[in-house]
């Protein structure tokens, strides 16, 4: 079904997204943990982010999110 | 309050510019912190912990997004505050050599991400079965099957049905390494063991090679349209391939080899 599929590349998509800005990328810190190392601050708040991704597009309108990362279909 | 705490997003050339219109985290002003040849750009902030709250992460991979796109750059984990400026330049220095490596190997480059379903549950690879009907052909252990045997049997099953996932999801990053070849610079994957998901990917290749690697992940697609799915997500700047980075850790394969 066309609509399923669309909305699981969007969440791979987000997932990605936030796989890659909590998880990765250079480590300056040792105790990163005072922000998002802390398990359960991660996971309560992916919960909250992931339960609502039109919220997330309504503040990616909102704000300069660049423009062209669009999905490539494989 | 405070507010001369440094919120980090990324590591750049110190000789570079900040585009003017860029704003960080609650529209603070960017700027940039030397040291030796390298430069991190922050802005200040009264916090010392920043919440992962949804404007602040899309706040925090604009900036790093937009930065990579107009020059050299390594991508700063979310969250990243010091407590000032010469904490900033301290750890600069503490990581110089690290730092200026990365930002020379990777920091003029983008990553692709692809992960990758079993197309259907039926689709994904299994053991056909072989430990349970071998056991079932043998009267002899059925009669001496008891709730320990059968738990032990099923144990084996499961982890015959997880190797085979592994052995399945394996040839899949040899023959994607194949076919992207000299395409891509670096790679990183990751084995994922949920029923559907089997593999994660990231590729790292030079901005205008990105065409010729998701042309290439489209014609393995189409080869493999039958049995698995590819989601190909991206470019991204490069969060996988900066040393230290955690997740996609492991097969890495330098194309310059």
């Amino acid at each position: 079904m066309v609509t399923d599929s669309f909305t699981e590349e969007k969440n791979v998509t987000l997932l990605d997204l936030l796989d890659r800005i909590l998880d990765r990328g250079v480590v300056l810190t040792g105790d990163l943990t005072i922000s998002v190392a802390d398990v359960d601050l991660i996971v309560v708040g992916l919960r909250v982010l992931l339960a609502s991704v039109d919220r997330l597009e309504q503040v990616d309108r909102g704000s300069s999110w660049p423009r062209g990362r669009e999905l490539a279909h494989g | 309050m405070a507010s001369d705490r440094c919120y980090v997003y990324a590591i750049v050339d110190r000789s570079a510019t900040l585009p003017h219109n860029l704003t960080g985290i609650k529209g603070e002003p960017l700027t940039l912190v030397s040291y030796r040849k390298l430069a991190a750009v922050i802005s200040a902030t009264s916090e010392s912990r920043v919440q992962p709250r949804a404007a602040l992460l899309v706040r925090h991979a604009a900036v790093i997004e937009t930065i990579c796109q107009i020059m050299r750059a390594l991508p700063v984990r979310f969250g990243t505050v010091l407590p000032d400026a010469a904490a900033v330049n301290q750890s600069l220095a503490e990581r110089y050599d690290t730092l200026l490596a990365d930002l020379n190997r990777v920091g003029d480059k983008r990553e692709v991400g692809v992960t990758i379903f079993w197309e259907s549950a039926e689709d994904s690879p299994d053991t056909n079965g072989a430990p349970h009907r071998e056991h079932m052909a043998n009267p002899s252990s059925a009669e001496v099957e008891g709730r320990g045997t059968r738990y032990l049997l099923k144990r084996r099953e499961v982890y015959q049905q997880d190797q085979a996932e592994r052995d399945q999801a394996q040839a899949i990053i040899a023959e994607l390494d194949s076919n992207l070849g000299p395409l891509v610079y670096e790679s990183r994957y990751s084995l994922r063991t949920t029923p559907r998901a089997s593999v994660h990917a990231a590729y790292l290749a030079y901005p205008e090679g990105l065409t010729q690697v998701r042309n290439a992940l489209a014609s393995y697609q189409a080869i493999h349209h039958n049995t698995h799915r590819l989601i190909i997500t991206g470019p991204w700047p490069p969060y996988s391939f900066v040393s230290a980075s955690r997740g996609l850790i492991h097969m890495a394969r330098n194309a310059e080899e």
